[in-house]
């Protein structure tokens, strides 16, 4: 079912040409708003050693950074929903500029979120950018506390994490409750190289599991609906940029039932080629962490699907990749991943083409010799256009 | 069919031969159309320039929150959202004045309308806009350094090209009483604000602040509510906050020129009146002229129908030619008016640009319409006689002059109908405006309706009178006058009406102005004035940066300041100012003239908490000492309280004004900044002097404007004069008006006579026994009205002061009769009655007797 768009959602071109061009391809790829190399922002070049929880709060020396949460909910009837809550950060200045009014901003901040009800094969999306000043956007430094128009996302004094934000109407109140250690990506545990340039990476942290209780509301305005179930929570930032050569990105997160935790990615390449920087991260249920390269994994591709709303680059309508086999050889593990829903495109509307597919997918297959299954989100990013068009 | 074409074949014959006739006829209709539609346009357009300034930047914003002295900025977070907000925007509001422009690193001075500038978010605006934000205010690439750069500024295109600026170059502009300097990023045609934001430059929210001083506080917040959710937000507003709909705004901004324009319509009435009076004479007066035609047609057998049927659409062509010929005069006339109308409603309440927006199709229509309507009706009863008399009779013009006499008694009856109205009008225990109008106009009506009643029972015993004495020219001139009352009866009335108007506000400018002069006296004390030099163009943000007060606190040889602090805040539907002062010295205390309370017990309760008010604001809302005074504020359930403690003279703002002391004020509404310095000088200082070395002080770093107690005085004689700059503009055009038709009506009636002329010259009569003649007969044309319009205005004048100007403005003032300007004028209606003879006798000098005499 395609989602119905609301008044809403034609937050008109503009809107979107702003939040589209500048500031989610920026934050997003780490692009640079102007096309020259930020020359005072700090760049992830070493790799750093963080320490948590501090370092969930902003790091605004960083030119782009993001707080991503994607996470798979139940219903007490046990209907399936999924949810996307990301504040995304980018950084116009690398300092608060020495202005009279406190309404110039040093960041941009930009919120989207996404519904995925299962039960009712319905999808909604949402999005809102909003200038870092005042009581209107912001995040804190040393501490989990990032906020955009009343969307929040703060760790409170009992360690719980509490989200609250909304999706076309519909109020989502969730506490977030770590149930491992933060998982650093990248070879150098922190560092995740995006390219062959040094500073061509960022600093990628997730908290794959975070126990997930509160209450949605399925419906605009509807009633609030107790759920439960687990978050995966990204946080990354750099000030690099991709190569130029760089199309879009394949992007999978899962939590399994045996307690293993995966994400792996693939940086696509303008002839078709994948990125060699490209890699992945594996955490089993007893703590052992493995870093998987570009060859230690695979990806194919089983199945498409064709969006109703966008086209591509040559005016087709998008074909997006909508069903894989992963497989992580030197693990053995082989998964099937299939979308609950087909239709979780993120739509921009308008000529800025930065449209996206985040979803949730189910995860079954084996590893080792275990049969697992779980529940992960799959992002694919440059199908529908070329996400570069624009600049 | 055949019968058809014979009368139109008749008149128009008739019309071939005395064209002047047919002239004069279109020409009155076209002078009285043009005057209303000039004034008509011309006031709505001041009207308009609000309203779609409001319109074209609320855009889709259902509501909008403001509050005074500006919403704080970490409200908008709040505000957006609440339950029920579709969208929010913040936004900041100013003008500035530009300075000099600067390009390639030199500095050159340019002048330019007024920038508004409109600080927005480019996040959040796009919803707002008509358009929807199909047309990005600033392009997509160069949002970020729209949003970081200090001063970046996107330019509409025409203004920018007023001002000679291009992209990339500095602006210098004037802003909050100092100079400030804009980036011109980009310049573009900004049509998704409309044709009515052409001034309005776009910058970021940061750089708007900056400009004009605003840190920390939003002009306002536009929202878009979902329907039925406006009580929730109202509930959420914090003190002083106020939530209504953009129309409201526009609908204030209209109120607060109501009055004014108000007058303007009532000047626009009075030109339909004179105007109305004139086609109606003229309608009639070419029916009558051509009595004796008509009825040799009855003779020849034409039908009564028919008859009537011809005359009267002779006479709506008439009206319908000079409907146009009008309707295209009084829109070039609008273009006239609309400059002074706008310097007076700027000095007045606040900026406005205005441009005379073309006529509606249909109200051009109406107008024409109208001008034929009163045609026909004026043409109709004369024309009705001509049918139905017998046809012997009809061959007679004297019988048409009959049956008007015969109607006199019906116009006195008229105006003694008017008169009554007039009197219950005045005495009418109704609140408000129309009062008075209703009782000016009856008077107006009365005078109208009476005169030719009082011309056919003075002219014949002026006659009588001068033929016993022997003034043969006065006896023969007023005989003629008598004989052709249809014609100067209707173009007396509208002299006389007119003249009537003119002295009336004459008087009342007079009696106001003297009241003026007096007041200056007690309430102008302190002896140098600082304020924003641009006080008048940027009313909403004028300022006297804290820097400046200070430099003048201590600038010696001044003994102590008074700073005063302003807001516009909404009462009963208007906006008024509220002001918050220190009076620190014994001057500042005496200049008010307390019209109930004690001063002294008075000045101290406002500084400490109550307030004190201006004459208009407690007669225009009926407010009283003791009184609470209830405005949106920082007091409980969003509301301040002041207790009025004293009624105070004043001619400031005629909207009203209530003063309450600094702390007081600032803990209502915050600190907007000061709005104007008062400095009072150490004894024996030379305060010129002093005014001078603070100018010295301020120049390069403000733009101040310091004046001494001698200047602002002068100043605020000269606004004084420019406010009714307008209204003597409009009287001079209605008396011109009136003029021009009594000398047409003179005109033909000399030219219609050219066989009397001819006799008198036969007889031995030498030009200059014409002349005689012509001018005691123009005289005479001019005598009636200024004998009817002398009490006619006096009464008028007293309406004006006492019932209209109190009631619109508040203001009550004493009658003062201009004896001088009174006189000046009923003799310059003289002598342009007079100067109406000078055509018709140099036709009669030119003119063969034989072919005069023959030609009958």
């Amino acid at each position: 079912m395609k989602p119905q768009r609301s008044p809403g959602t034609q937050r008109t071109t503009q809107y979107i040409f702003y939040e589209a061009v500048l500031c989610f391809l920026c934050a997003l790829c780490g692009l640079s708003v102007r096309s020259e190399e930020p020359k005072d922002f700090a760049r992830a070049i070493e790799p750093r050693v963080f320490k948590f929880p501090e370092d969930f709060g902003a790091h605004p020396a960083y030119k782009t950074e993001w707080w991503y949460l994607t996470g798979a909910l139940k219903t007490e009837a046990g209907e399936e929903l999924g949810y996307q809550a990301t504040w995304f950060r980018a950084g116009l200045l690398p300092e608060k500029p020495a202005r009279e009014s406190n309404l110039a901003p040093r960041d941009l901040y930009l919120f989207h979120g996404g519904f995925s009800d299962v039960a009712k094969q319905s999808f909604a999306h949402d999005h809102l950018a909003c200038r870092g000043v005042s009581t209107w956007a912001g995040a804190d430094e040393q501490r989990l506390n990032v906020f955009l128009l009343g969307r929040t996302l703060t760790r409170e004094k009992d360690g719980a994490w509490r989200m609250k934000f909304e999706v076309k109407g519909r109020a989502f109140d969730l506490t977030l409750v770590a149930e491992r250690e933060p998982l650093l990506h990248g070879e150098a545990p922190g560092l995740s190289r995006k390219g062959s340039e040094p500073g061509q990476a960022s600093y990628y942290v997730s908290v794959p599991r975070l126990k997930t209780s509160g209450t949605v509301q399925r419906e605009p305005g509807g009633p609030a609906v107790k759920v439960s179930g687990l978050t995966w929570f990204d946080q990354e930032f750099g000030s690099g940029q991709l190569a130029q050569d760089q199309v879009g990105w394949d992007w999978f997160s899962a939590q399994l039932d045996d307690g293993t935790d995966l994400m792996l990615y693939h940086l696509r390449k303008e002839d078709g080629g994948i990125e060699p920087q490209s890699s992945g991260t594996l955490r089993f249920a007893d703590g052992r962490r493995a870093h998987l390269k570009r060859d230690a994994y695979a990806i194919e591709i089983l199945d498409h699907w064709t969006s109703p709303s966008t086209k591509d680059e040559k005016g087709a309508p998008a074909k997006y990749p909508a069903k894989w086999k992963l497989t992580v050889p030197g693990e053995k593990i082989e998964l099937e991943v299939t979308p609950l829903l087909p239709d979780q495109e993120l739509v921009t509307p308008g000529t800025s083409g930065v449209n996206y597919w985040e979803g949730l997918c189910k995860f079954e297959g084996r590893v080792g010799e275990k049969k697992v299954s779980g529940r992960g989100y799959v992002e694919l990013v440059g199908y529908a256009g070329r996400f570069l068009k624009g600049i | 069919m055949n019968a058809a074409r014979a009368i139109l074949g008749v008149l128009l014959g008739d019309l071939r031969r005395s064209p002047g006739a047919a002239l004069g006829t279109v020409a009155a209709m076209a002078a009285g159309v043009s005057v209303f539609v000039a004034i008509h346009l011309a006031g709505s357009a001041a009207r308009s320039s609000f309203v779609s300034a409001v319109e074209a930047v609320a855009g889709h914003a259902t509501h909008e929150v403001e509050a005074p002295g500006g919403v704080p900025e970490e409200r908008f977070a709040d505000l957006a959202t609440l339950p029920g907000i579709e969208a929010a925007q913040p936004l900041i509001e100013g003008r500035a004045v530009l300075q000099a422009v600067v390009h390639a690193g030199q500095s050159t001075a340019a002048h330019a309308p007024p920038l508004r500038v409109l600080g927005i978010d480019p996040f959040f605006v796009g919803r707002f806009l008509n358009d929807g934000g199909r047309t990005p205010l600033v392009p997509g690439d160069a949002v970020a350094r729209f949003l970081t750069e200090p001063g970046a500024v996107v330019l509409p295109k025409a203004w920018a090209d007023t001002a000679g600026a291009r992209e990339g170059d500095t602006l210098v502009v004037a802003a909050a009483g100092r100079p400030f300097k804009l980036r011109i990023m980009s310049v573009y045609e900004m049509q998704a604000l409309g044709e009515a934001t052409r001034d309005t430059a776009v910058a970021d929210l940061a750089t708007a602040q900056e400009l004009f001083d605003l840190s920390g506080r939003l002009t306002r917040v536009d929202l878009i509510v979902q329907e039925g959710r406006e009580d929730s937000v109202r509930t959420a507003l914090a003190p002083g906050e106020r939530l209504e709909r953009p129309a409201q705004r526009g609908d204030r901004v209209a109120k607060m020129i109501e009055a004014f324009r108000l007058n303007l319509l009532a000047l626009g009435m009075l030109a339909m009146v004179v105007g109305a009076l004139l086609i109606y004479n003229a309608a009639q007066f070419s029916v009558v002229r051509r009595t004796g035609l008509l009825g040799q047609l009855r003779c020849l057998g034409v039908t009564r129908p028919m008859l009537l049927g011809a005359v009267l659409g002779e006479i709506v062509l008439f009206g319908v030619v000079g409907g146009v010929l009008g309707l295209c005069a009084g829109v070039a006339l609008a273009q006239v008016l609309i400059k002074p109308i706008a310097q007076t409603v700027t000095d007045l309440y606040r900026f406005v640009r205005v441009d005379v927006a073309p006529l509606e199709p249909l109200e051009g229509v109406l107008v024409v319409l109208a001008a034929a309507a009163v045609a026909g009706a004026a043409g109709f009863f004369p024309a009705l006689d001509a049918a139905r008399t017998q046809p012997k009779m009809v061959g007679l013009r004297s019988h048409g002059e009959a049956v008007f006499k015969s109607r006199l008694p019906r116009l006195v009856l008229l105006g003694v109908v008017w008169i009554a109205l007039a009197l219950a009008a005045s005495a009418a225990p109704v609140e408000g405006r129309w009062p008075g109008f209703v009782a000016s106009f009856a008077l107006l009506g009365a005078g109208a309706a009476l005169m030719p009643a009082a011309m056919a029972l003075l002219l014949p015993v002026v006659q009588r009178q001068s033929e016993r004495r022997g003034l043969l020219a006065l006896a023969l001139s007023s005989g003629a006058l008598h004989r052709s009352l249809t014609r100067t009866g209707g173009a007396a009335a509208a002299l006389g009406v007119a003249l009537a108007m003119t002295i009336g506000v004459i008087v009342m400018v007079h009696s106001f102005e003297r009241e003026v002069r007096n007041w200056i006296q007690t309430a102008i004390r302190a002896d140098v004035f600082i304020g924003d030099a641009y006080e008048y163009t940027s009313r909403e943000n004028a300022r006297v940066p804290a820097e400046a007060v200070e430099i003048a606190r201590n600038a010696p040889g001044i003994r102590a300041i008074d700073t005063l602090r302003a807001v516009e805040v909404p009462y009963g539907g208007r906006s008024i100012r509220f002001t918050g002062v220190e009076l620190p010295t014994l001057e500042s205390r005496a200049r008010f003239d307390f019209l109930v309370g004690r001063a002294d017990e008075a000045l101290d309760a406002a500084l400490k908490g109550g307030a004190i008010i201006s004459e208009p604001l407690a007669n225009n809302y009926g407010l009283k000492v003791g009184d609470t005074l209830e405005v949106p504020g920082r007091g409980s359930g969003g509301v301040a309280r002041f207790k009025i403690a004293g009624i105070f003279r004043d001619f400031t703002y005629d909207r009203g004004y209530a003063l309450t002391g600094k702390d007081a004020f600032i803990a209502a509404f915050g600190d907007p900044g000061v709005t104007n310095v008062a400095a009072y000088v150490e004894p024996g200082a030379d305060r010129e002097q002093i005014a001078e070395s603070l100018r010295k002080t301020f120049e390069g770093r403000f733009l101040l404007n310091v004046r001494s107690n001698a200047e602002l005085r002068a100043g605020i004689i000269d606004v004084f004069e420019h406010t009714f700059a307008v209204t003597y503009l409009l009287q001079v055009i209605a008396t011109v008006m009136a003029l021009c038709g009594a000398a047409i009506t003179l005109f033909g009636l000399f030219l219609e006579r050219a066989r009397e002329i001819a006799t008198l010259r036969a007889l031995g009569a030498t030009i200059a026994g014409v002349g005689r003649l012509f001018a005691a007969e123009s005289l005479l044309m001019a005598c009636f009205p200024i004998l009817l319009a002398l009490p006619l205005g006096a009464l008028l004048a007293w309406v004006l002061i006492h019932v209209v100007n109190l009631r619109s403005f508040g203001w009550s003032i004493g009658y003062d009769w201009p004896w001088g300007q009174v006189l000046a004028t009923c003799a310059l209606a003289a002598c342009a009655s007079l100067l109406a003879t000078l055509v018709p006798l140099a036709l009669a000098k030119r003119q063969s007797i034989s072919a005069a005499l023959r030609e009958e």
